[in-house]
């Protein structure tokens, strides 16, 4: 534990002092932050706890495709690379904490600038309308939606990293991520996980504890999978998220490390 | 070396991806627009004007961040900027040829009023997105950021500039002559980089190895 502990501080900070990872999110948190300040779906809102939950969709939509796509590269280039994977294997550390740190370490690097930005537009709306109702609203939805999100998107970018040629993965990763978070029934003439408990987006925990509104959830779809919101479906939503970075982030360290004794 | 050993070699350095993502990207709109009326008709012009150029500007980045031996081709008499538009010619020609193909196909399949439109703001912004994606590129050395700018470009085109701007030559215009700009000073970038002795082709990754797949 203390080593994994270790491992994420020194990756978190090499991400720093490289500003890549940065350089990635930057342009999409700034896309989510200007949309939040003018679009109808997120200023429309009289509530102005229901305006930080749609801001939180976007944000969820957005950044943290971001963070997903600036980290596809990770396990490939752990597994690819020559010299410092040597060096890191004669430490007292196992390689499951090694690549679950490599990859949670620049996560967290990439995860400030966009919690930060958050953080402040529910500053700003929290003094502009006199309540704290906002403030709350963006913690809850930082914990319980965009970390899970980000976990699951870096987990699975980073496997498809490894299996494909990057710049692919890095395609293949926008595509599934829209069609698995902002592909509702009505408009998708194939199946789609959008609004479904198994949907990254995240959409039953900002609604049922972040106050979004209510068509975040099931986005107007109907079936088993899409039941109606309360506690028990957002910690399943939640939970679902979680179990599928665990499964994407296993098999990506299995495959990164199958690649590894190939080419040795 | 004769130029046919010359221009294959030049494909190979750019990797299947150089191919792979605009064809691929070509065949996904044309599916889209194929699909369906109604509903559908909205993702398909979405996707028929964002997705080609989308995965041209990738494979763009992708193929400048790819070089492994930069102090080879600096030690060479031709100059590395030039080596670099000359790679470049492979991606572009085949993003090209796919755009072509597809204009032609959705127009036979009649689903569009005024395909000529579509193809304008298609052709527009491809180099709009490839010149942003190779100015990101040389300027982090990766081709992450060129990804996140490609994307976020892409969306805020969909979102917030197709209700301000009408589509077909307003946007194209001014699209094509920026992101031709932004290519020259990338193309610039590698020049300077060239000088310092910098390398290209770090990825996001700390470690050091060969260039990005």
């Amino acid at each position: 534990m203390t080593a994994l502990l270790w491992i994420l501080r020194y990756e978190a900070l090499m991400a720093v002092r490289r500003p890549v990872v940065w350089g990635a999110v930057l342009p999409l948190a700034l896309l989510s932050l200007l949309l939040s300040a003018t679009w109808p779906a997120v200023t429309g809102h009289g509530d102005p706890a229901a305006r930080l939950g749609a801001a939180a969709v976007l944000v969820n939509t957005f950044c943290t495709l971001g963070v997903g796509l600036a980290l596809t590269d990770r396990l490939r280039r752990a597994s690819e690379s020559r010299g410092m994977p040597e060096l890191l294997a004669t430490t007292p550390t196992g390689p499951l904490p090694r690549t679950a740190g490599s990859l949670a370490g620049p996560l967290l690097t990439a995860l400030a600038p966009v919690a930060a930005l958050l953080l402040l537009y529910a500053v700003v709306v929290s003094v502009v309308e006199g309540s704290a109702a906002p403030l709350g609203s963006a913690l809850v939805s930082l914990v319980t939606a965009v970390l899970p999100a980000a976990l699951l998107v870096t987990a699975f970018a980073g496997l498809l990293g490894v299996l494909l040629p990057v710049a692919a993965a890095r395609a293949a990763t926008v595509v599934v991520w829209l069609w698995a978070c902002h592909f509702p029934p009505v408009f998708s003439p194939v199946p789609t996980a959008t609004g479904t408990v198994l949907s990254p987006l995240a959409g039953y925990p900002l609604v049922a504890w972040a106050h979004a509104p209510e068509v975040w959830a099931a986005r107007q779809g109907t079936g088993a999978l899409r039941p109606a919101v309360g506690d028990a479906t957002a910690l399943l939503n939640v939970a679902l998220i979680l179990a599928m970075a665990v499964v994407c982030y296993a098999l990506g360290h299995f495959a990164a490390r199958v690649r590894r004794h190939a080419a040795a | 070396m004769t130029t046919a050993t010359w221009w294959r070699h030049e494909v190979r350095r750019c990797g299947r991806q150089a191919f792979a993502l605009p064809v691929l990207a070509a065949l996904l709109a044309y599916a889209a627009v194929a699909a369906g009326p109604g509903a559908g008709m909205l993702l398909g012009r979405s996707l028929m004007s964002c997705a080609l150029p989308a995965a041209t500007a990738l494979a763009c980045a992708a193929v400048v961040a790819r070089e492994p031996m930069l102090e080879l081709h600096l030690s060479l008499p031709t100059a590395y900027p030039r080596t670099v538009t000359r790679r470049l010619a492979w991606p572009g020609a085949v993003a090209a040829a796919a755009a072509l193909a597809l204009a032609a196909s959705v127009t036979l399949t009649g689903r569009f009023s005024d395909p000529a439109t579509v193809f304008l703001e298609m052709a527009g912004l491809a180099v709009l997105l490839s010149g942003g994606a190779m100015l990101a590129t040389a300027r982090f050395a990766s081709a992450a950021p060129a990804t996140g700018l490609v994307v976020a470009a892409v969306l805020a085109k969909l979102l917030l500039l197709d209700r301000v701007v009408p589509a077909g030559l307003a946007q194209a215009l001014p699209a094509s002559a920026t992101g031709i700009w932004l290519a020259a000073l990338a193309l610039r970038e590698f020049g300077r980089h060239g000088r310092a002795g910098d390398r290209l082709g770090r990825g996001t990754g700390p470690h050091h190895g060969i260039g990005e797949a």
